[in-house]
């Protein structure tokens, strides 16, 4: 926090506690680093850049050991190892499922060979087969008939909690479901041009730009409040002005 | 104007508005202004539920973040936590991203050792942390949490955890919360434990992925914190109904202020910029 100081020839000084962690200066510091991009590409930006890059790989191949490769395969096939991280931990059972895993792990790690690189297809396969049967039924669902039934379920005219029409409310549902069709006409590629399909496709384009605003201007603020966030941490827990 | 000052307000190298935009935003964090703000109508839902729930009931939220995104979903997660802890609540950290462990330490150093130090690890709130698996992992555990969790971080086993006694699988929640960057996150949740396990079900996400989340609510959502101005609306709920028990300022509201500056700042560029374009066809179709 800054403080006010007055010298001995009266004029008041402002106090800043900058931070001494030295955690705090690596953070600000490669902060200062990648902002330096805006002014345009230079060796501090690409210095940090790097060092991220880095610093995750690692850190997500750390966590993948601990959290999945350990606990889901070392140890169900290998239960003693489970005493080299806790000398106290109860030792398991041997588990023999825990080889399918390791061995669709270790066929991915085929690729490496350039003549059993075929090999990697087997493990790809199935997680491309396995996600997508349980998220097609998931999708249809949640994404297709609970929307519609959100967009027309309730009908066109809705009440408030008194029983009376919500005038609001239900302009917005007809202007929800307008909305849906035209959009559903825009990306019908075979259509042909008409009196009605022309200007509903139209009408279609146009909402469908008005989403990308918000979702454009959404974006925006989500920006800017990284950036504040930065900023926050230079002039406040850094250079301590606030 | 003649057309070559109008031109140059056109094409104003970007690097100045950088720098203005930093300069408007370093005074407005400086000054903190704060504007007043209320939860909302896909924000209050959340905090009436949460309030409504009789002590004791715990409640899940999934840190489904990291870093990068930190200063937006942060602030729902800090203001979830204290409202949980104020009405008694038993908090179960959980996270579909690999990072969710150090985003739930910092929720434990920043938020509940230092406001509530009475509050006990265990009893108070529990951190399972991340397990591998995304969507299939948030769908296993809707019938039994133990079916993937077999304890907490600290390696205690969950059938020892206070917190957890009346908890079989994710029904067992008052509230499950995913705060959510991305995927696997909020969609997920919907998709493979809402939907699919009737679970009372609310999210928070960042702005970049809040329109995706908008048309869930709120029929397969309880209600959506959306970016930083949906964790400023529930702490401005929460400082309503609670003054005394909570920080006078909080994060998300500190952050509001600056925010709103930059947007003006971002506005009266953009109509500067569209302001000389039209000026600029409109006296060339007058000369024409």
């Amino acid at each position: 926090m800054a403080t006010l100081a007055q010298r001995e020839d009266g004029v008041m000084t402002v106090l800043a506690a900058v931070s001494t962690s030295v955690d705090i200066w690596v953070s600000a510091v490669l902060t200062l680093m990648v902002f330096s991009f805006l002014w345009r590409d230079n060796s501090f930006y690409k210095f940090a850049e790097h060092l991220f890059v880095g610093v995750s790989a690692a850190y997500w191949m750390v966590v993948g050991f601990w959290t999945t490769l350990w606990p889901r395969v070392i140890v169900p096939l290998f239960p003693e190892a489970v005493t080299v991280v806790r000398p106290d931990a109860p030792v398991g059972s041997f588990e023999i499922m825990a080889l399918v895993p390791a061995g669709l792990g270790l066929l991915m790690l085929s690729r490496l060979v350039p003549r059993l690189s075929n090999w990697a297809r087997w493990p790809t396969a199935f997680v491309l087969g396995t996600t997508a049967g349980y998220a097609v039924a998931r999708y249809i669902r949640s994404d297709i008939l609970y929307q519609i039934r959100a967009a027309i379920g309730e009908g066109l005219v809705l009440h408030d909690r008194a029983g009376r029409v919500d005038v609001g409310e239900s302009l917005g549902a007809v202007i929800l479901l307008i909305g849906t069709v035209c959009c559903l006409i825009y990306f019908m590629n075979t259509r042909r041009e008409g009196r009605v399909t022309t200007p509903a496709a139209r009408i279609g384009l146009m909402v469908l730009m008005v989403t990308f605003g918000a979702s454009f201007g959404s974006a925006v603020m989500a920006r800017i409040s990284l950036l504040v966030a930065r900023m926050q941490e230079l002039i406040g827990t850094w250079l301590g002005l606030i | 104007m003649d057309a070559e000052k109008l031109g140059s307000l056109e094409r104003i190298d970007r690097r100045w508005i950088f720098l203005i935009l930093a300069l408007v935003v370093g005074i407005a964090v400086i000054v903190e202004p704060v504007f007043p703000d209320r939860a909302g109508e896909l924000v209050r839902p959340i905090f009436d539920h949460l309030d409504a729930l009789p002590a004791g009931t715990p409640v899940l939220i999934s840190l489904d973040y990291s870093p990068s995104s930190a200063p937006e979903l942060e602030p729902m997660a800090a203001a979830l936590t204290r409202h949980a802890m104020i009405r008694g609540l038993p908090i179960c950290f959980i996270s579909l991203w690999p990072t969710g462990n150090n985003m739930a330490e910092r929720l434990e150093s920043g938020v509940l050792r230092e406001e509530y130090p009475a509050a006990e690890v265990g009893k108070d709130w529990v951190v399972l942390g991340y397990q591998a698996g995304g969507e299939l992992l948030a769908h296993a555990v809707v019938d039994s949490l133990g079916a993937r969790f077999r304890s907490d971080v600290r390696g205690v086993p969950l059938n020892e955890l206070p917190a957890l006694t009346t908890v079989t699988g994710l029904r067992d929640f008052g509230l499950v919360i995913s705060l959510s960057a991305g995927v696997p996150g909020l969609k997920e949740w919907i998709l493979y434990v809402g939907d699919a396990g009737h679970v009372p079900l609310a999210g928070g996400c960042t702005g970049v992925g809040a329109p995706q989340f908008f048309p869930y609510y709120p029929r397969q959502i309880l209600g959506l914190m959306a970016a930083l101005k949906g964790a400023a609306e529930y702490e401005a709920a929460l400082s309503a109904r609670y003054p005394d028990s909570v920080p006078a300022t909080m994060q998300a509201t500190r952050g509001m202020g600056p925010q709103a500056v930059a947007h003006l700042v971002i506005v009266l560029f953009i109509v500067m910029g569209n302001g000389a374009l039209l000026w600029r066809r409109w006296r060339s179709g007058r000369t024409a």
